[in-house]
């Protein structure tokens, strides 16, 4: 099996210890970004939602600026977005480089994208059932806890699926520039020093990764829709 | 119970101001059913909401129970709230939560236990008939049994009010009749006030004590079902009841002369208008066993509103001009309206042509 493997992919074999590592690093990049962009994302989202014409705390200046920041940050390329974001980076973490140099700018690059995916899945609660809860006496907070977010749990988990997948392909640009995982195991060898068959592999372990979140998402959206 | 004073409410669109509700003074009493009917964009759906503010009245005022609802904080506006129950055309349910959960829902934080709210709950949902889908979800449900679990839902904190915003326009006729009927139940168990907005007459007519007609926003009349019925004043009205009504229908075959129509000589045509008076004898029986009156029944359309027979029959009567003449009289005496469309072959209106 080795012996097979190695005439196959003899760098693979070579480079087995930091496939590992960098899984790990890839994955720590994912859940540390999902969850921090998550929580603000839902937080942009609500505020959306409610704030919006019609919405049931209706606040013409609060959305048009949250609406415009979040259009701002999502229309920076990711590349782009790192190199602007150095300055802050630096005097955030001390560092520009490795996964903590890279997680503000995952961040900022995933929040906005979470927040309009969030956005859509809550616009989707049926205004007659807003106006319902209205009517029966609860409060915008009871309303957002017990009503928008309860009924678009599928809507949240699809946004999420979504928003992790496109994290990956993120998470593989910050590795270009030096943030580590997978991404940067396929520069560094695969592209750098010609070392094809590492870049074979990253990609079967990201399309394992990736299948991985869909299958967890499809799960949790077919368990809660009803 | 309810009173609104002056109410109006413009909305402002893009281009133009829109009266969705022009000056609208109503009174509804404790423990009745009132209905608003009116035509697509009359407005009563906006009338409706103006009573639970989910629609702010650009003008006037709204009284339910004596509390002015415009002058409430939003927490006592809330509290309000919750003994006015509301249901609504496309049942406004959450999908995500079981028919229990539903029900159960505006439940929380009234202070009830676990096990208050649970027999809470199957009471409600013994009261419309679904105790057996306490554990389905919405979507397992047709749009009767919907409509039911969002009763229980209205009824949950015990309201002194519900409004219900064309309940039953997505309903097909039986369902609609069964909705109505346990409606009827509703107030008459719990002394509930009803508030109901519909396009249709045949709805009013089942249920209402009371209606006010909408057009363009304006009331343009109100009072007892069977006032309005026997003698509409605005030409809503009176659309809204020929809509129930095949009458007009048979004065159109007068008019081209059908066959049905014709009478030769010694009968007349006659149209008997129940729901003036008091009209609760077998009065065509009487007039064919007592008077000698032959009748043949063209057209009959007569059902009981509130225990009064209310409706059109057009009726041909054949005997001697006095026996016909004696009959005419015993039927306005009861309280029946009469009007003789055709004698002999003479049409009333046609009479120069006919000779
Ligand atoms: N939020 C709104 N903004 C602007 N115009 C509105 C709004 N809500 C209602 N209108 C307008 O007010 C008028 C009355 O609407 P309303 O919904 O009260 O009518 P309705 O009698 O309930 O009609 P339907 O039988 O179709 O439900 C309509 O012309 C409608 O376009
Ligand atoms: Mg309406």
């Amino acid at each position: 099996m080795i012996a097979w493997l190695s005439s196959w992919m003899p760098n693979v074999v070579e480079l087995a210890d930091e496939f590992p590592i960098s899984l790990m690093q890839t994955l720590q990049m994912l859940v540390i970004t999902g969850v921090i962009s998550f929580v603000f994302g839902l937080l942009f989202a609500i505020v959306l939602v409610v704030s919006k014409k019609g919405g049931i705390l209706e606040n013409r200046i609060i959305f048009f600026i949250l609406d415009k920041i979040i259009n701002l940050f999502r229309s920076i390329p990711f590349i782009i977005l790192m190199a602007l974001m150095v300055g802050v980076t630096r005097m955030l973490m001390h560092t520009s480089i490795g996964i903590a140099g890279a997680l503000p700018s995952l961040i900022v690059g995933t929040t906005p994208f979470f927040a309009r995916q969030i956005e859509s899945a809550l616009a989707e609660v049926d205004n007659g059932v807003i106006e319902a809860s209205q009517a029966m006496g609860l409060s915008p907070k009871e309303i957002i806890l017990h009503v928008y977010l309860k009924e678009s749990i599928p809507g949240i988990a699809r946004a999420a699926t979504i928003t992790l997948i496109s994290l990956v392909g993120l998470t593989a640009i910050a590795g270009a520039i030096g943030a580590g995982g997978l991404g940067d195991m396929a520069i560094r060898y695969g592209y750098n020093r010609y070392m094809y068959d590492v870049i074979y592999m990253v990609v079967i372990i990201i399309l394992l990764l990736i299948t991985l979140i869909q299958s967890i998402g499809d799960f949790i959206v077919k368990r809660t829709t009803h | 119970m309810i009173e609104l004073r002056h109410v109006s409410k413009t909305f402002q669109t893009k281009h133009d101001h829109v009266h969705a509700v022009k000056d609208v003074s109503l009174h509804i009493e404790k423990g009745e059913i009132f209905g608003v009917i009116g035509y697509s964009g009359a407005g009563k759906s906006t009338l409706i909401r103006c009573i639970n503010l989910l629609e702010r009245p650009s003008e006037g005022d709204i009284l339910v129970d004596g509390h002015n609802m415009l002058e409430l904080s939003d927490k006592d506006l809330r509290k309000m709230r919750k003994k006015i129950g509301m249901i609504f055309q496309h049942f406004n349910l959450m999908r995500s939560r079981t028919v229990f959960q539903n029900v159960a829902f505006p439940l929380k934080n009234s202070g009830l236990t676990k096990d208050e709210i649970q027999k809470k709950v199957s009471e409600l949902l013994s009261l419309v008939d679904l105790a057996d889908k306490k554990d389905a979800y919405p979507s397992q449900l047709s749009g009767g049994q919907k409509q039911r679990v969002a009763i229980a839902r209205a009824l949950a904190n015990d309201p002194s009010v519900l409004l219900c915003d064309e309940a039953t326009s997505a309903l097909d006729p039986q369902t609609t009749q069964s909705i109505l009927k346990l409606l009827k139940e509703l107030n008459q168990r719990l002394h509930i006030t009803i508030v109901l907005i519909t396009h249709e007459m045949a709805v009013i007519k089942e249920i209402c004590d009371r209606v006010a007609v909408m057009e363009h926003g304006v009331v343009v009349e109100s009072g007892s079902i069977l006032d309005i019925f026997a003698h509409p004043k605005a030409d809503a009205t009176k659309k809204f009841i020929q809509s129930t009504s095949a009458i007009s229908k048979i004065y159109e075959m007068v008019e081209n002369n059908h066959v049905f129509t014709q009478v030769s000589k010694g009968q007349w045509l006659i149209h008997l208008k129940y729901g003036a008076g008091n009209t609760k004898e077998a009065m065509l029986s009487h007039i064919c066993a007592n008077i000698g009156v032959e009748i043949s029944i063209i057209y009959g359309n007569v059902e009981v509103i509130h225990d009064t027979p209310f409706g059109d029959m057009v009726v041909i009567l054949d005997a001697s001009d006095e026996k016909k003449q004696a009959a005419l009289d015993y039927l306005e005496k009861s309280g029946v309206e009469v009007e003789v469309i055709r004698y002999d072959c003479v049409v009333k209106q046609l009479d120069a042509e006919c000779r």
